[in-house]
């Protein structure tokens, strides 16, 4: 047996997880009790820079590469 | 100080004036995640030195030089609001390589695995241009974009659409995007024959994703992306390169920003799990820690862990491997895991953002969580050191 699950069924099994963390927190923040979520510190990407860097390294010695947004184009790293 | 969103403005009722006098006193936008449209334009300079350790002498064939990798890298960025609900972002990146890649994986007669490197010294160019536009508005927002990149050997055009919606009073966001790239390849003739004299592959990539505040100081994310890549996808540079030429990848992604009141410090937490019909998973989860210390300086340390499967036609010794349609010695394919960590210290003052960095990586057959008995000699080790600044016009 083979447990490791066929690429059919991964998206299904995340999808549903991605809908159960979602659904998770339903408590309701007020736009004035947001103060701190919308601190610089707080981005997704703080620094676009910096991270675009570090994912082009990442992206040119590791196997897998990808994932949350939307990917550009490739290059000749070795 | 942040701008406040259009939707925030007193509207209608009482209760809705009262939200907007208490946002404009915290001087907060509604939800930072949904990329409100800048209020003020921005100019960005780094420089990066990125440099591989050499190689041991006892992981390569007698003769070939145990030279990697170092890049001198150059980035520029421009973001500016434009007109109402406009934006723009422009990137701009040159790089200035040199070094050597390996180029075959030999088996010596005592069994073990050395590396025949691409020789002395390769030295290229890449210069990259990418153009974003977004149009926001009050429910959300959508982009274009486009990229171009090119080197003596690899020239790619890529561009792409996202959009994002926020609902349930903004706590909640939804976002898609779908994206193309066209890449050709022309490998430089030396010393080593390559793959191929030309050829090209293509690359799609879509995704969605979801955002949703839990409370006053913590905020979840979560995205699945499939990417389908087709053409010429072997290394050119590496001898005995045999990959399919089609692969179908598979990410999931989750992310988490707690901001730490007392401390003063935010909590980055992020992980993505990686799925592909070549056989290769992986796993990444990378911590980072913000700390504001006065209202100048903050330092970023972070840590990642980085873990892989080897890929179905992974192997060192290509003779073990005549008779397959597919294989590779790529120590990229190879089972590994990778720790890496780093600081960067950012400093504030007035309109600019002065920043340093650095970052250790380190690959190692016995960090994975998968183990196999084949470890490729050619895993790297590298070091990274950034420096730069971004002013604010006003």
């Amino acid at each position: 047996m083979n447990p490791k699950p066929t690429i059919s069924c991964l998206p299904i099994k995340l999808i549903a997880l991605a809908a159960l963390i979602l659904s998770a927190g339903c408590s309701t923040v007020e736009p004035w009790q947001r103060q701190d979520l919308a601190r610089p510190e707080m981005a997704w990407a703080p620094d676009s820079m910096g991270e675009q860097l570090q994912e082009q390294a990442y992206f040119s010695k590791e196997g897998s590469s990808g994932g949350g947004k939307a990917s550009g184009g490739g290059c000749g790293c070795n | 100080m942040a701008k406040i969103n259009k939707k925030n403005t007193p509207k209608k009722d009482t209760l809705t004036a009262l939200t907007s006098a208490a946002l404009l006193l915290s001087g907060a936008n509604s939800n930072s995640h949904a990329d409100a449209q800048p209020d003020a334009t921005t100019l960005g300079y780094r420089y990066s030195l990125y440099s591989e350790d050499n190689l041991d002498r006892d992981l390569v064939a007698p003769g070939s030089t145990t030279e990697r990798y170092e890049i001198d890298i150059h980035q520029f960025q421009i973001v500016a609001p434009l007109a109402e609900t406009f934006s723009v972002k422009l990137d701009m990146q040159y790089e200035d390589m040199s070094g050597a890649s390996p180029w075959q994986t030999e088996v010596d007669p005592n069994g073990d695995p050395r590396l025949i490197m691409s020789g002395a010294s390769i030295n290229d160019q890449r210069r990259e241009v990418a153009i974003k536009l977004n149009r926001h508005r009050d429910d959300g927002r959508w982009s274009v974009f486009y990229q171009y990149s090119d080197e003596d050997d690899y020239t790619s055009n890529a561009g792409g659409v996202e959009f994002l919606w926020e609902f349930n009073q903004d706590i909640s966001t939804v976002s898609t995007g779908f994206s193309y790239a066209d890449d050709d390849i022309k490998p430089t003739q030396g010393i080593f024959p390559t793959g191929t004299l030309k050829d090209d592959k293509q690359k799609s990539s879509v995704y969605i994703s979801g955002s949703h505040i839990i409370n006053a100081r913590s905020i979840i994310q979560t995205a699945l992306s499939y990417t389908y890549h087709e053409g010429y996808l072997d290394d050119p540079y590496k001898y005995n390169d045999r990959r399919p030429d089609e692969r179908k990848q598979w990410a999931w992604t989750a992310n988490h920003r707690y901001f730490i009141d007392y401390a003063s410090a935010a909590l980055h937490t992020d992980y993505r799990f990686y799925d592909d019909d070549w056989g290769l998973r992986s796993h990444t989860l990378r911590i980072s820690w913000y700390q504001n210390i006065g209202s100048r300086w903050q330092l970023v340390p972070f840590l990642r862990y980085y873990s892989q499967s080897k890929a179905d036609f992974f192997g060192n010794e290509a003779r073990d491997h005549i008779d397959e349609q597919h294989f590779s010695d790529d120590y990229r394919l190879s089972a590994y895991g990778a720790i890496s960590g780093g600081l960067k210290i950012n400093y504030q003052l007035d309109n600019w953002l002065i920043t340093v960095s650095g970052e250790r990586y380190h690959s190692d057959a016995d960090l994975a969580l998968d183990s196999d008995n084949e470890e490729a000699p050619g895993l790297v080790d590298f070091t990274r050191f950034t420096t730069g600044f971004t002013y604010r016009f006003e």
